[in-house]
């Protein structure tokens, strides 16, 4: 269990995480979601023991984990670019990990190399963007750590390299359950991974509920301009757009039997809202994390 | 987890060791032979060149400790204050390694020169007593440069290039102790300056603890800087 309470991070004035407070069962795929610069890395850096909290408190089964031997052995952080020396051999950094790592699958590792075609002999600095990143997406999963936390692992991967390695998270998942926490700008192509959805905003955790709840949440209201304004009027609206006299009004909120029945008799149609969308719409520049909360 | 630190630095740079070495043997080694077949110097060449290259290696090797290999370690789940132990028992094994390197070098330039027919009066020549006071000497001063190195790489990690700028100076206390109370004389021979050797010793590995002490501050909170290592 992952529990952070009050947690700050600043970078001198600046405030990265603000405050955040909450709790992470373990044996889920977690998706952390948040622009640039909301926090994610901040927050996933104490967890990882990069960096200590500026306040507040994180324990993972009830410890600290930062400098704490034992967390910090059960847990893995890969960033956009790996943490290994741009000097080295790809071989040789994969034998570094499997001879510091309790839980190292030599054996996955090598799979995973060649599934991703990763020549061995190859000198860090000399591998493309994605194969970089495909590097850490290695070492974050062969590690093995019941906390794999991936910051933007696949940053650079083309769209085969990144459909293989949803597949290999998942099935690796599967067949070894563990907490994953998978942050990431490609919303849209990850989203069925996810179990849970955090959402970070300006420092401050907006949203966290399990994929199909948020899911349900969004719901996008179609129809003539007046019917849709008076249906939606009292609910928290995301976005309007308009085109001639159609309207369309993106809701925040699920909407029960009796209100789907009122919308379908007022010619109105609902449709759901992707995660990517309602995403979008919470973290707009012009709403607050106070109004979405 | 300390000595999986050790040993994994030990494999890191095991063919460094060996290349650098084999460059001071051979290159001293050459050195020698050429300056030989012109002159008969009254100086050790080796004590001159491999009494300050391995110091100077280590001092390098302090700087990488953190620069390169911090964020390795922390990634593969190393605490800090493991790699601070694990990388300092490294750099004591490798300064206790160069500092049997000079004595043992020094005893086969003196062997082979020697052995061409004599040397100058004044080249300091080999013996088991000097061998010992050559190792007490480069010890402690491989000691101070590593620690040295690793503390201004640390300083200069944690608070960047202003931030660790003024903290080069107590950084480089062990070098100022070591170099100012150990050092060559004019031939190579290894000397004391201004107090015995007992003291001079003390004074130099006081220094160096500091330095490491240091070390430990710098490191102890450090965050984890992304970016390309190495």
């Amino acid at each position: 269990m992952i529990s952070l309470r009050d947690l700050t991070v600043r970078y001198g004035d600046t405030v990265a995480v603000d405050g955040l407070t909450t709790d992470l069962e373990p044996g889920k795929i977690y998706g952390l979601l948040g622009r640039n610069g909301s926090g994610k890395t901040s927050l996933l850096s104490v967890l990882a023991a990069y960096r200590k909290a500026a306040g507040g408190s994180v324990t993972v089964n009830g410890v600290d984990p930062f400098e704490n031997p034992q967390a910090m052995r059960d847990t893995v952080f890969v960033r956009d670019a790996p943490d290994v020396p741009q000097a080295d051999r790809v071989g040789k950094v994969l034998g570094f990990f499997a001879r510091l790592r309790p839980r190292w699958d030599a054996a996955y590792a090598d799979h995973l190399a060649d599934t991703f075609g990763l020549d061995r002999r190859k000198r860090v600095s000399a591998l493309s963007r994605g194969q970089r990143s495909a590097l850490g997406v290695v070492i974050g999963l062969a590690t093995r750590a019941p906390l794999t936390i991936l910051d933007e692992a696949y940053l650079g991967m083309d769209a085969v390299a990144r459909s293989v390695f949803q597949r290999e998270l998942l099935a690796d998942y599967l067949a070894h359950p563990r907490t994953i926490i998978l942050s990431t700008h490609l919303i849209q192509e990850v989203a069925d991974l996810f179990e849970e959805v955090l959402i970070l905003d300006r420092g401050r955790l907006i949203v966290q509920e399990d994929t199909d709840t948020f899911r349900s949440r969004g719901v996008a209201v179609t129809g003539p301009e007046e019917a849709v304004e008076t249906f939606v009027s009292g609910r928290t609206v995301l976005a309007r757009q308009s085109l001639g006299g159609v309207r369309q009004a993106t809701l925040y909120g699920s909407l029960d039997d009796d209100e789907q029945r009122r919308a379908g008799s007022a010619g109105l149609t609902l449709e759901p809202v992707g995660i990517q969308d309602l995403f979008v719409h919470l973290t707009s520049a012009e709403r607050t994390p106070e109004a979405v909360r | 987890m300390k000595t999986m630190v050790l040993t994994s630095f030990l494999r890191m740079y095991r063919p460094q060791m060996l290349w650098f070495a084999g460059f001071l043997v051979v290159g001293v080694g050459l050195a020698d032979a050429v300056v030989a077949r012109f002159t008969d110097p009254p100086f050790s060449l080796w004590m001159f060149i491999a009494g300050s290259a391995v110091k100077y290696w280590l001092g390098v090797v302090g700087v990488t400790l953190v620069a390169v290999h911090l964020r390795q370690f922390v990634a593969a789940g190393i605490t800090r204050r493991d790699f601070i132990v694990g990388g300092l028992l490294f750099g004591v094994v490798l300064a206790v390694a160069a500092a049997l390197l000079v004595p043992v070098g020094h005893g086969f330039e003196d062997a082979l020169r020697g052995g061409a027919g004599g040397v100058p009066a004044d080249y300091p020549r080999w013996s088991v007593p000097v061998a010992v006071s050559e190792f007490g000497h480069v010890l402690p001063s491989c000691l101070a440069y590593l620690v040295a190195g690793a503390a201004a790489g640390a300083g200069f990690y944690r608070f960047g290039a202003w931030g660790g700028l003024p903290l080069l100076i107590p950084a480089l206390v062990p070098v100022a102790a070591a170099e100012g109370l150990l050092g060559l004389g004019d031939n190579g021979e290894v000397l004391t300056r201004l107090v015995p050797y007992g003291i001079a010793l003390a004074v130099s590995l006081l220094a160096t603890v500091l330095g490491v002490v240091l070390y430990h501050r710098e490191l102890r909170h450090a965050a984890i800087r992304s970016g390309p290592v190495g």
